[in-house]
């Protein structure tokens, strides 16, 4: 099975999970396809997706971070894996290619998918895609969802499962040309633990989403056509798409987690 | 001669102000307001409405609000209508009876200028021709004054003011007399609310089926994707989100109380409509996790922006109050409730960040302007009666759907 990751930032921790992830089923990433920007391109592109006041506030929230350590920082030292490191020390580091390129919806890019005859490209980063890309793969583009499909398709939709009360885990399916619309491999529970806060179960479902998708990717090497259309997905279309939560409402959800799984409040 | 003379005084006036240049400046260089909790705003919105209603000196009628060239407008019928629920909401929501007796003087002055065929006076100050929507917003207030005061003579007026839509009707349902510019708009919609609105209290059917009829030549103008034609000002040009927001509301509220068929695709397009109005404002931004750009002051019948030069504040404020009349009827579905919530908290606070709670200028602090920037196409360098109107009722209705949800 030949595998490629797609990437959009020079530290990417979910496709350095990922990475290991794989190669524990003994699973070898060919390549990593990056759009990566330098130490000043991330910058800007967080400047321009929060503005100055939301990445001072990132930065002081991370720095009042709670004592107990994340469950990222935890997997990390418990396997031995620098998540802060660039994407390119893992790359090296295990041997993997690493493809840049100007944008991942650029005919390059899907050039190179189709140069290294891949099977299964995984997304770990980059946004939206185009057609030309989705189709560049013989299987297709995976990505894990972190909400049930095709209850809650969108973004934050981890915090709206909090919010709603819908059941917390991670779907498996395959991108086409709409949002969170494609086909469905597998739906994995992600519980709450005592303590947890929304930080610390986004990270949980980090974690999970790699393990999820590995999995995946090893039933799909043996058995490539499992995936099934997601329910609800009939005449009356996909269900309603979820945008950004609002700071009052993400607010709601960390005391709901709260109420129900411990004290803290993000 | 004269025209240039008072083109001359008004940008004197513009100029003389250091309130005008701070909000010119403050839009000039992209800065925000601060926000803050929204009781603050939504004190300081009401006691700007309280304050155009004391500046009119009229005996009740609300300035229409304030004009950097003009200064405080003259009184203006139709809105000083429908800020009669607001502040007879807020007096319910502050305990305090100060704001009943405002909504009291307001109606009162209302009934005193109606003219005798029971039409409601068009335009700003005291004019002579009835138009249709002013009518319908001011039985808008009149009803509900009768509601909460139970007295016979609001009912009357809005009685009268029925009759008199009743007998200007086209046979087709739609209004083409005595409206603006002569022609049929889409935004009656909010005109056949108060019509069901007297319905109900008088339990007279002829003004339901008047209602009735009026709908359903709206939901006849409406394109599949949800577009109803006629809803701008004039003929051809674009609409503004403000008369956009109009329609749909009225589409709704009428919907609500119409419990047929009509009503149903009344209350479906109205749906469809505002789901459209979302989609437009939460796609528009850098990335799907940023906050969304203000919405376009106009659209055009695909649902695209055809002005992004401003944002129309006041369309901003009704759109927001919209969707959380949904998030209230949707209570009960907590994915469809929430999702309306959070666009509206959004858009909210874009209008938040437009109203200035600190200025010394008493145009200008606790009002909101027209338009974001200020100079924008709708209301150039105004700030209505109407924006801090609807803002206020958004604010009041989201602490309504907050405290359900929770």
């Amino acid at each position: 099975m030949r595998i490629g990751l797609t990437s959009a930032a020079r530290v990417n921790p979910y496709a350095t999970l990922l990475i290991d992830e794989l190669q524990k089923r003994d699973l070898q990433v060919d390549y990593v396809l990056s759009a990566e920007r330098g130490p000043a391109g991330d910058l800007w592109e967080r400047l321009k997706r929060r503005g100055v006041a939301g990445a001072l506030r990132a930065v002081r929230h991370r720095a009042s971070a709670e004592a107990e350590p994340l469950p990222l920082a935890k997997a990390a030292w418990e396997r031995g894996l620098n998540l802060g490191a660039p994407l390119a020390d893992a790359c090296e580091c295990h041997g993997i290619e690493r493809s840049l390129v100007g944008s991942l919806s650029s005919a390059s890019a899907a050039a190179v998918v189709r140069s290294h005859g891949t099977d299964v490209l995984i997304n770990a980063g980059g946004g939206l895609f185009r057609q030309r890309l989705l189709k560049a793969p013989k299987l297709g583009l995976l990505n894990a969802h972190m909400a049930r499909l095709p209850d809650l398709r969108g973004v934050d939709v981890l915090e709206w499962s909090v919010l709603l009360g819908i059941p917390l885990g991670i779907t498996v399916h395959w991108i086409d040309g709409g949002i969170d619309t494609g086909d469905s491999l597998q739906f994995s529970p992600l519980s709450p633990q005592a303590g947890d806060t929304l930080t610390s179960l986004r990270e949980r479902a980090v974690l999970l989403s790699a393990s999820t998708i590995a999995d995946q990717v090893l039933r799909l090497a043996a058995k490539p056509d499992v995936s099934k259309e997601q329910e609800g997905d009939g005449e009356s279309g996909p269900a309603d798409q979820f945008f950004a939560l609002h700071p009052r409402l993400r607010e709601r959800a960390a005391s709901r987690l709260a109420a129900r799984f411990g004290k803290h409040v993000d | 001669m004269s025209a240039l003379l008072s083109r001359s005084l008004g940008t004197i006036r513009i100029a003389a102000s250091p309130g005008h240049w701070r909000v010119v400046l403050r839009d000039l260089l992209h800065r925000s307001e601060s926000l803050h909790e929204d009781e603050a705003h939504l004190a300081a919105a009401m006691d700007w409405l309280a304050w155009a209603q004391d500046v009119a000196a009229c005996g009740g009628g609300l300035s229409a609000g304030y004009s950097f060239r003009r200064g405080w407008l003259p009184p203006y019928p139709e809105t000083t209508g429908y800020v009669i629920p607001t502040f007879l909401r807020y007096a319910q929501h502050t305990g305090n009876d100060r704001w009943r007796e405002r909504a009291v003087c307001a109606g009162d002055w209302e009934i005193d200028i109606q003219l005798p065929d029971g039409g409601v006076r068009g335009g700003q100050g005291i004019n002579s021709e009835p138009i249709v929507f002013n009518t319908g917003q001011v039985m808008l207030g009149w009803c509900a004054l009768y509601r909460s005061t139970g007295e016979a003579k609001y009912l009357d007026a809005a009685s009268s003011a029925a009759d008199w839509l009743l007998k200007i009707q086209e046979h087709d349902g739609s209004w083409r007399q005595h409206t603006y510019e002569n022609t049929p708009h889409a935004y009656h919609s909010r005109v056949a609310w108060p019509l069901l609105e007297v319905a109900e209290a008088t339990q007279q059917s002829r003004y339901r089926e008047a209602a009735a009829a009026h709908l359903r030549w709206v939901i006849g103008q409406a394109r599949p994707n949800g577009w109803v034609e006629g809803m701008s000002f004039r003929r051809g040009e674009d609409p503004y989100t403000h008369t956009i927001a109009y329609t749909y509301r009225g589409l709704l509220e009428s919907g609500l109380k119409l419990a047929d068929e009509t009503g149903a695709s009344a209350m479906q397009l109205a749906r469809l409509g505002a789901d459209r109005l979302l989609r437009c404002y939460e796609f528009n931004k850098p990335d799907p996790h940023a906050e969304p750009w203000p919405l376009p002051a106009t659209l055009d019948r695909r649902w695209q922006p055809s002005d992004e030069s401003s944002s129309c504040v006041t369309g901003n404020a009704q759109i927001a109050l919209l969707w959380l009349c949904l998030a209230n009827i949707d209570a009960q579905i907590p994915t469809r409730s929430l999702r309306w919530t959070n666009s509206a908290l959004k858009l909210l606070d874009q209008v938040k960040a437009t109203q200035t709670l600190r200025s010394r200028h008493s145009g200008i602090r606790g009002g909101v302007p027209g338009s974001n920037p200020v100079w924008g196409w709708y209301l150039r360098l105004t700030y209505p009666n109407w924006a801090a109107k609807f803002f206020a009722d958004a604010l009041l209705e989201t602490g309504q759907v907050l405290c359900a949800s929770d």
